[in-house]
């Protein structure tokens, strides 16, 4: 090929993608346009039944069931698809972008700083209110309406510790006498681990890691980074950590019993359900210093691209109620955000926030991508 | 005026010529037009990197993404690690693939090895499957308790806890992925030593050289040809596998540059993935320059292939029994052996107990489940296969019809500047990694631009990148069988005033019939088990069989993904086999062509 | 019947010229070869009258119509030119049988069935090759091969029919056999024949008018005869005739009488043009002498060395130095001659060749003698 047809070529080609790159561009400048038709539920119902059909996405299987009790109870088809959380994401904010005829209606999302940074900044959510649903959870904003709560916990392997709490203190993680022996999901692959690191790095949680630094050690930290939440999590990621892709394969491996040593693992509190079958022994400490795990909001999220909204909205409603509720009735660690219905375990929802981290996705959103390049710069 | 229309009508007369130029354009737009994309992708902020990159709106050029990679504190982790962990399994996999794939081929073909014809049937069973099968299998045998799941199968039977050096890392990921190629390296080395003028090792007998020296002396340097190719593309397919290293890789934090890529995709610094994509092509792009200069000047060795084949089987004497009973088991290792793993698991109630009373089919047919229904009765899992299927036949069609259209238009205007060109075109789409092709994808079809549609979220995006993503491989085997049919044989219809579309299909297509069937089976297989270039293009609504094993594989739902791991290679396997049975064309045949 | 007509004809491949300004009639009827050496652009002449190439330039008319003219942005395209191509390879389709092959054609034309059937028993039987209708091209001789691929040329009963080197894959034998068939057939199908081949002895005995190309030009366009017997220049000399004629180098001494004085070392020739030619003292000349022109007789008057003899039966090939100059011999009948044994040799006939050293035309014809 000579070198002009090239040049000639190139040039063609800048021109084609520089018409073509132009395109459109959806901003989210002007005020979101806000739903307040707040129909009663036999309204709903009719209006739902009329759409005929419902697109869900979420992050965990337990909709699944919910989803065959909702299409059995209303006669509504339910497309159901289960999705990793991050990927989830992105193809949600690619379906709103590309506004892609029939993506999903209705989201179970988590990762509040993503949501927050590319669907809530990028005007990826339909808005809209309800006084009769908000009754339910408190909020009458349904737009980033919390379906439950998801808790985690720092879980231990029983099997050798005795009836004694084993885990006290959080800083046990760092000592290098228990080294590679604590287990968590990727952060990458699970955002809500990220969110978790990253308010540790909040002033207020810092100062708590600190406090207990101190009980542990009985000095006070010396510092090597901007404060007690980066060093925990340095100290944590140069201790051996053993990142795993799923939640239930960590459970398993940290509640296998017959091993000779003890496990630790920060997991999904659900998997309590599942022990016994499994033949695991796992226990935790609620005691624990300076929190015993985290919890996250699970969003129930209509994308701007959603062509069911009265369907979705339903379903909404539907798993604020016992109808939706009841395949996690079992669940230690699952609240729903209708404080009405029951809970697993012995731990109430308000006991539980006072002994672990909400995750707030504004502070997130600002700061996790900071600790992203921090955790990468330790980690290796 | 009346002459240059005169020789445009003229020019567009030529079926060959209107192929060309469609293809160029279309071409242009599918596999030129994205580097713009990327570039571009590359020095702009995406909407979740706004408080990574202080102060900047969506869209603010940047030059953060590149400084990351190149000139800041992180190099190292981010982009210098992976980059040599990526080298490190990439050469790895190419010594294990050469040395395996080379070995057999000799075994198989210039010895009195037994059992030849089983085992070379099994031999290319790998690389009919998909490529993380065997890392998966890996994972079912060798898993330790040390990276979360109960120990596999191996520790299980033997109660030897495996270390993680041999469970999860460069090691594992370094063997899977070379006896994956392996096939590759036997059936180039084994083309070569098959039509071997073995007049070259007689002579040598003759004059007294002993065997051992001759191998040294004769062989070896004559199949080094057949080596290099194999290196090469064992080289590039290994720095552009996904599924392998992420799934042995990411239990102990080994990232190479495509997990290191996909996890920015699709986290939260998309900017850093393109980048990396960029890079990932200029490698592919080095690699296949040094190939060109390579075989420019060992263009003599390609005499070698002569005619006689009448070579004597070297006699294995008493290691006969041995190498073959040992070969044998070998290639059931790696062939029989992951598919019985991934029945087992998939049958395992509580993971760890291989007891029979521990098996059952609940995680196949029940429908009532903690987790998810089973395979067989589940909704997303027929949606998928159905979704897989359609989409191998789909692009296998289009990649099939435009390759050997292509293969025509191509060979018909050999020399000339479109043809040239549309033959770079045709081929660029291999040389890019497929988990960054669809990154471009993403971003250019993420939103409507002019007079084409946002095409994300829909099938026919999917189809489009798998048709082009699988042309090479369709457009190389269209090329040959066209230069195989002499311009003459076209011609003689040409001048009786046979149509066009009536010279393909009943002269050019039925003359090479078994290699272009191949140049449609190549794409289907592909396709089937195509994991790294639908990951980030999927969505729910097209949902595919891989995207789903991925999806359960990355949950720890162990008896599911083992479950559509089998049915994949089920689905894969039948239909070579029924292509086969019907029109003789095989995939070896379509890759040593 | 079409006459054919080549106007300006220019093919150019990138830079290289193929077809240089080619004028040519081809009369009604003929049978013409379009000979030369390899690369001469003979085989592109011929595809492009059959419209398989598509010339730069120029104009091509068969029969009344026009078929190709650059200017008047004319192609007809090749099925449209009623034209039979016999290719080199014979091009038969590998996957069709006997039958196949030769019918596919028509029945692409529509013919009906039973004339169809018609034609096929007719070019069997014309062709010999009733017994193979059902094999398959594989399962063929080169010879049958090309039976067939002339069968199906034949066909559609063409007007015009180009051929390229039709014969040159098929062995020494076969190749006789064949051209009198061909010739057989021209005279019986009385359709234009257009044959391409770089053997001149084919040329010379097929054709009624060769067209001898070199490098793109044409050399000369003549009867076969005519090009052996008064070649335009040294190369059409030198090409046509086997053994290849003498071509002996000479400078012009001077005029005796109504001849020219040559020499060239200690050789002198006397040339006797045909007609007065204008050549003076000290130009540089070639003397073009076929080999059957020199006779060994004892009423020679110059002396030569056998250097070779090489008898082939029916002639002896005689190869002789005269002083420095080599000279190949022509003897009718098998005679054993000594090498290194001494001839009288003289020129007969007036066949004999001058040709200007420079520019390697035809100066004149004549006869010659040794001085």
């Amino acid at each position: 090929m000579s070198k002009k047809f090239l040049v000639a070529m190139l040039a063609a080609l800048l021109a084609m993608g520089a018409v073509f790159a132009g395109g459109t561009s959806d901003k989210a400048s002007q005020e979101p346009v806000v739903d307040t038709t707040d129909l009663s539920h036999d309204e709903l119902v009719a209006a739902a039944q009329e759409e005929g059909s419902l697109v869900v996405y979420g992050v965990h299987s337990y909709i699944e069931h919910a989803c065959r009790a909702f299409e059995e109870k209303y006669g509504i088809d339910v497309q159901w698809t289960q999705l990793g959380e991050t990927e989830m994401i992105s193809k949600i904010t690619g379906e709103c972008a590309g506004k892609v005829a029939g993506g999903a209606d209705l989201v179970f999302a988590q990762d509040g700083a993503r949501i927050w940074g590319e669907m809530v900044n990028q005007g990826y959510i339909y808005n809209w209110t309800s006084e009769r649903l908000g009754a339910l959870t408190g909020n009458p904003d349904m737009s980033l309406s919390v379906f439950e709560y998801s808790c985690k916990g720092f879980i231990y392997n029983n099997e050798l510790t005795g009836s004694e709490p084993y885990l006290t203190n959080i800083w046990q993680l760092t000592d290098p006498q228990y080294y590679g022996l604590f287990s968590m999901k990727d952060p990458y692959s699970e955002g809500v681990n990220f969110n978790f690191l990253t308010m540790l790095t909040t002033d207020e949680n810092a100062a708590l890691l600190a406090d207990a630094y101190r009980d542990y050690y009985g000095k006070d930290i010396e510092l090597t980074t901007e404060n007690a939440g980066y060093e925990f999590i340095k100290m944590l990621y140069q201790n051996g950590i053993v990142l795993g892709t799923s939640d239930t394969k960590i459970s398993e491996a940290v509640g296998a019993k017959g091993q000779s040593q003890t496990w630790v693992g920060l997991f999904s509190m659900q998997r309590f359900a599942t022990a016994a079958d499994k033949n695991l022994a796992l226990a935790m400490n609620y005691d624990m210093e300076p929190f015993a795990g985290f919890y996250y909001p699970i969003y129930s999220i209509i994308p701007s691209n959603s062509r069911h909204i009265n369907a979705a909205k339903l379903f909404v409603e539907f798993m604020l109620s016992m109808d939706g509720w009841q395949f996690w009735e079992g669940n230690v660690g699952d609240y729903n955000a209708n404080r009405e219905l029951p809970y697993a375990g012995d731990v109430s929802f308000d006991e539980w926030a006072e002994v672990s981290v909400l995750e707030d996705m504004e502070y997130c959103f600002n700061n996790r991508a900071k600790v992203e390049d921090f955790i990468q710069s330790v980690s290796n | 005026m009346a002459i240059r229309a005169y020789k445009v009508r003229n020019f567009l007369r030529k079926p060959q010529n209107i192929i060309l130029l469609v293809l160029a354009i279309i071409l242009s737009y599918l596999v030129l037009v994205p580097f713009v994309y990327i570039l571009a992708d590359t020095f702009s902020v995406h909407p979740s990197e706004i408080m990574r990159i202080p102060g900047s709106r969506v869209g603010d050029f940047t030059l953060y993404h590149w400084s990351k990679i190149f000139a800041s504190a992180d190099s190292y982790t981010t982009f210098v690690q992976p980059l040599a962990h990526s080298l490190v399994c990439a050469l790895g996999a190419c010594v294990v693939a050469i040395g395996v794939g080379g070995i057999f081929a000799w075994l198989a073909i210039r010895t009195d090895m037994k059992w030849k014809k089983i085992m070379t049937t099994l031999f290319i069973m790998p690389y009919i499957m998909p490529s993380w099968t065997l890392a998966l299998a890996w994972n079912n045998f060798f898993k330790n308790s040390l990276v979360g799941g109960v120990p596999g199968i191996f520790t299980a039977i033997t109660g030897i806890s495996t270390p993680n050096w041999f469970a999860y890392g460069p090691f594992p990921i370094i063997m899977v992925t070379g006896l994956h190629y392996a096939p590759f390296a036997y059936i180039l080395i084994g083309g070569i030593l098959r039509n071997m003028d073995s007049n070259l090792e007689e002579a040598a007998i003759v004059m007294k050289t002993s065997k051992f020296r001759m191998m040294f002396r004769i062989t070896i340097p004559l199949v080094t040809p057949a080596v290099l190719s194999t290196f090469i593309l064992v080289f590039s397919s290994g720095m552009s596998s996904f599924g392998t290293p992420q799934f042995l890789g990411l239990p102990v934090k080994y990232y190479v540059l495509t997990t290191q890529m996909y996890r920015n995709l699709n986290g939260t610094n998309p900017g850093l993935g393109y980048a990396i994509a960029l890079i990932l092509i200029a490698i592919s792009l080095a690699i296949m320059g040094i190939n060109q200069i390579i075989l420019g000047t060992r263009k003599s060795y390609t005499t070698v292939s002569g005619k006689s084949s009448n070579f004597s089987l070297m006699k294995l004497k008493k290691l006969r029994m041995p190498i073959s009973v040992f070969m044998l088991i070998f290639v059931f290792i790696i062939t029989i052996v992951p598919l019985v793993s991934f029945a087992i698991e998939s049958l395992v109630t509580v993971p760890g107990d291989y007891s029979l009373a521990n098996m059952s089919f609940r995680y196949w047919t029940d429908s009532d489940l903690a987790l998810t229904e089973g395979v067989l009765v589940n909704a997303t899992v027929w949606r998928a296969i159905r979704n897989s299927v359609l989409l191998a036949v789909l692009c296998s069609v289009g990649a099939g019809t435009v390759g050997c259209l292509a293969g025509y238009a191509i060979v018909r205007r050999w020399g000339a500047k479109l043809s040239t060109f549309v033959n770079n075109l045709t081929f660029i789409p291999y040389l890019i990694p497929s988990m960054a092709f669809s990154a471009i994808y993403l971003s250019m079809f993420a939103k409507s631009h002019g007079p084409i549609p946002a095409l994300y979220g829909t099938f026919a995006l999917l189809i489009i990148i798998g048709t082009v993503k699988y042309l090479p491989m369709a457009s190389r085997s269209g090329v040959n069988s066209m230069f195989q049919i002499s311009a003459q044989i076209e011609e003689a219809a040409v001048v009786m005033g046979v149509p066009w579309w009536k010279r393909m299909t009943q002269i050019l297509i039925p003359i090479q019939k078994a290699s272009i069937v191949s140049g449609y089976l190549l794409p289907f297989t592909s396709c089937m088990r195509e994991l790294d270039l639908f990951v980030l293009l999927y969505t729910p609504s097209s949902i595919l069989l891989t995207t789903v094993l991925f999806q359960y594989n990355s949950k720890g739902f162990d008896q599911y993904a083992n479950a559509i791991t089998l049915i994949i290679i089920l689905l894969v396997v039948l239909m070579n086999a029924l292509v086969n049975k019907l029109t003789g064309a095989s995939i070896s045949k379509g890759v040593g062509g | 019947m079409p006459k054919i007509v080549l106007k300006g004809i220019t093919k150019r491949f990138g830079k290289s010229v193929a077809v240089d300004n080619l004028d040519l009639t081809i009369e009604d009827g003929a049978f013409v070869t379009l000979l030369g050496p390899s690369g001469c652009g003979k085989t592109t002449t011929l595809r492009m009258i059959a419209g398989l190439e598509t010339p730069t330039e120029g104009e091509i008319y068969i029969g009344d119509n026009l078929v190709f003219s650059s200017e008047k942005g004319v192609d007809v395209s090749a099925d449209k030119r009623n034209i039979g191509f016999l290719f080199q390879n014979y091009a038969l389709w590998p996957h069709m049988t006997v039958r196949k092959n030769i019918t596919f054609g028509l029945e692409n034309l529509k013919w009906s069935k039973a004339e169809i059937n018609r034609r096929l028993d007719e070019l069997l039987v014309q062709m010999h090759i009733e017994e193979y209708a059902d094999r398959y091209p594989s399962e063929l001789s080169g010879g049958q091969q090309q039976r067939v691929a002339i069968a199906r040329t034949l066909a559609s009963k063409p007007a015009l029919l180009l051929m390229d080197e039709p014969l040159s894959n098929l062995d020494a034998k076969l190749r006789l056999d064949m051209r009198a068939e061909l010739k057989k057939l021209h005279a019986e199908t009385g359709s234009t024949f257009v044959y391409v081949t770089h053997d001149q002895q084919e040329a010379m005995s097929l054709s009624t008018k060769v067209c001898l190309l070199r490098n793109g030009l044409l050399q000369q366009y003549s009867a076969p005869l005519e090009i052996y017997g008064r070649p335009a220049n040294v190369f059409t000399a030198d090409f046509v005739g086997s053994p290849s004629i003498n071509l002996v180098d000479m400078d012009v001494s001077g005029m005796s009488g109504d001849g020219i004085g040559l020499k060239n070392g200690s050789c002198s020739i006397v040339f006797h043009p045909e007609k007065t030619a204008d050549v003076s003292a000290g130009r540089k000349v070639v003397l073009g002498i076929r080999p059957e022109m020199i006779r060994i007789s004892d009423s020679g008057r110059a002396h030569a060395v056998i250097d070779s003899s090489l008898p082939y039966g029916m002639e002896t090939v005689l190869c002789l130095k005269l002083g420095d100059i080599q000279l190949l011999v022509v003897v009718f009948g098998s005679i054993d001659f000594q090498k290194g044994s001494s001839e009288s040799i003289e020129m007969t006939g007036n066949g004999i060749c001058l040709f200007d050293k420079e520019s390697g035309k035809l100066l004149s014809v004549g006869s010659a003698e040794f001085v």
